[in-house]
């Protein structure tokens, strides 16, 4: 059973919305306490993300920031370039396997990844919007997770998720978005890829 | 008569604008539209003889925002000034494309094909039908193709070599990417990317060191091609995780061990004055990348 907030979940699509022509991948980021709600996620890349060597260094900076706030790495997410790419964790064809892979080894096999599709609108429920595989100690295969399996949690003020992020969407938040790739291309313009701008926003909807 | 000659100073920018995104090949559908929209077809004359590129320009990024009606009404005026246009029956291509009309768009194009073989611009969209459609097989080999007729067309070396990335074929991704070096010697971007797959390369081969040493000389060849001033972040990261592979492998030798720690030292220097001009002045508290990259380099202190 997995839970994931508004937060996380708005940062996904977010990203995802600002680079409507790019496959966009990021992490998904939970307390050390409660390893199946998802608090938060850092997106990642939308040119690099066949990069090896930047996405484990991105994965140790984000480690060490995790460390001094209590937070732990325990999930991987994808919005694929095409609409009519086969998703099949099985059969290694999502990009940055090896990424969600190595997070499964540092969490003691366990890892998730959610892989967001574009079949239904986010005005339907959001659980439909993305795909959730997960992995466990003992066993290296993805097995599909059912949507109702996954929880995804309404804003503070009772808005549900999917309206809630499609709102943020016409309001053109998603261009406030910085990933790892925009920090890596200007340090000092886009210096906050933990997107505490987002957190603000988030908390008013 | 006197307001149609008046152009207002945001309508100028905006023409203006509009030139950088055509002349820099730009994909930022939602603000040409934003731009073009309210002059093209009630003010036509402020664009001159480029207003037929605009509306080609329009026309790409309606079918990216799903504006047909848009996308229509430039392609009727396309129609009437320049009909049996090879460059017009390539947009009305697109048009297909982007209704998922694929076969239709597939028998347009080899049509034109049919009729001029050399107009790579179509070979180039059957390619990204064949992708569009999932099949990257079919869509390698169409590019392979291509680029035995066509050894010059850089951008169908740089797609080849992202499918086979894709795939995880690092070695046939390294040969496209090689292309592109040899007739870009100054482009550091390129340097980076083969050095990218090259480490790729190095964490699934038997042989892992060759390939890393040469994967930290090219990141380092990027560091020096972009410029003193102004380094390239993903290439001074890239030495630094070449470098630490090196400096912990057991099968390198001690002095490599110790040559690939000064490189990781180095190249965290050079991040350091990048990052050291903002940790200083900024007013709000970023999350720290250079602590965490620090702790990496600092490991390796530890290690020799």
């Amino acid at each position: 059973m997995y839970e994931i907030s508004l937060l996380a979940s708005a940062k996904m699509f977010l990203h995802a919305a600002k680079h409507p022509c790019n496959a966009v991948n990021g992490v998904l980021l939970t307390e050390v306490s409660n390893r199946k709600a998802i608090v938060d996620c850092v997106p990642l890349f939308h040119i690099s993300l066949h990069a090896q060597p930047l996405a484990e260094a991105a994965l140790y900076i984000i480690d060490h920031y995790c460390t001094s706030n209590n937070l732990v790495v325990v999930g991987y997410y994808f919005a694929p370039e095409l609409q009519n790419q086969k998703i099949d964790p099985g059969k290694s064809n999502i990009s940055g396997i090896k990424l969600a892979e190595k997070i499964a080894e540092n969490n003691e096999g366990n890892a998730c990844i959610f892989v967001l599709t574009s079949e239904h609108s986010l005005t339907d429920a959001l659980t439909s919007c993305f795909k959730v595989f997960s992995t466990s100690e003992g066993s290296s295969d993805w097995v599909s997770v059912r949507s109702t399996d996954v929880k995804c949690c309404e804003s503070d003020q009772g808005t549900e998720a999917g309206p809630a992020i499609a709102a943020m969407i016409s309001s053109r938040v998603h261009h406030l978005v910085i990933d790892m790739d925009d920090h890596f291309n200007d340090i000092e313009r886009n210096a906050d890829w933990s997107n505490k701008s987002i957190d603000e926003i988030v908390s008013q909807t | 008569m006197e307001f149609e000659n008046q152009m207002s100073v945001s309508d100028f920018e905006a023409v203006q604008q509009l030139k950088r995104l055509r002349d820099d090949n730009i994909r930022n559908s939602e603000l040409v539209l934003k731009l073009a929209e309210p002059l093209i077809f009630s003010k036509p004359r402020m664009f001159g003889d480029d207003i037929y590129n605009v509306y080609e320009q329009v026309i790409v990024a309606g079918l990216d925002l799903a504006r047909f009606d848009v996308v229509d009404q430039c392609m009727d005026i396309l129609d009437k000034k320049f009909p049996d246009s090879m460059r017009v029956h390539k947009l009305k291509g697109l048009r297909l494309e982007a209704c998922q009309q694929f076969e239709d768009a597939e028998t347009l194009y080899k049509s034109m094909l049919e009729i001029d073989s050399s107009n790579a611009i179509c070979r180039k969209r059957l390619v990204a039908i064949k992708k569009a459609l999932g099949d990257f097989s079919g869509a390698k080999k169409e590019l392979c193709e291509h680029v035995q007729n066509f050894q010059t067309d850089f951008e169908a070396w740089h797609e080849l070599a992202d499918l086979y990335i894709q795939d995880c074929e690092y070695s046939k991704a390294v040969f496209c990417l090689e292309e592109l070096i040899l007739s870009h010697a100054y482009n550091h971007l390129y340097y980076e990317k083969y050095a990218q797959v090259k480490y790729s390369q190095a964490l699934s081969s038997s042989s892992p060191i060759e390939h890393m040493e040469t994967a930290r000389k090219y990141f380092a060849q990027a560091v020096k091609l972009s410029g003193e001033n102004s380094k390239s972040v993903r290439a001074l990261i890239g030495m630094i995780m070449c470098s630490h592979y090196l400096a912990t492998n057991p099968k390198c030798s001690s002095k490599q061990k110790k040559d690939n720690v000064k490189f990781a030292v180095w190249a965290f220097e050079m991040l350091t004055n990048k990052y050291g001009k903002y940790e200083e002045a900024a007013e709000l508290t970023p999350p720290s990348s250079y602590l965490g990259l620090a702790a990496l380099v600092e490991s390796l202190n530890i290690n020799i």
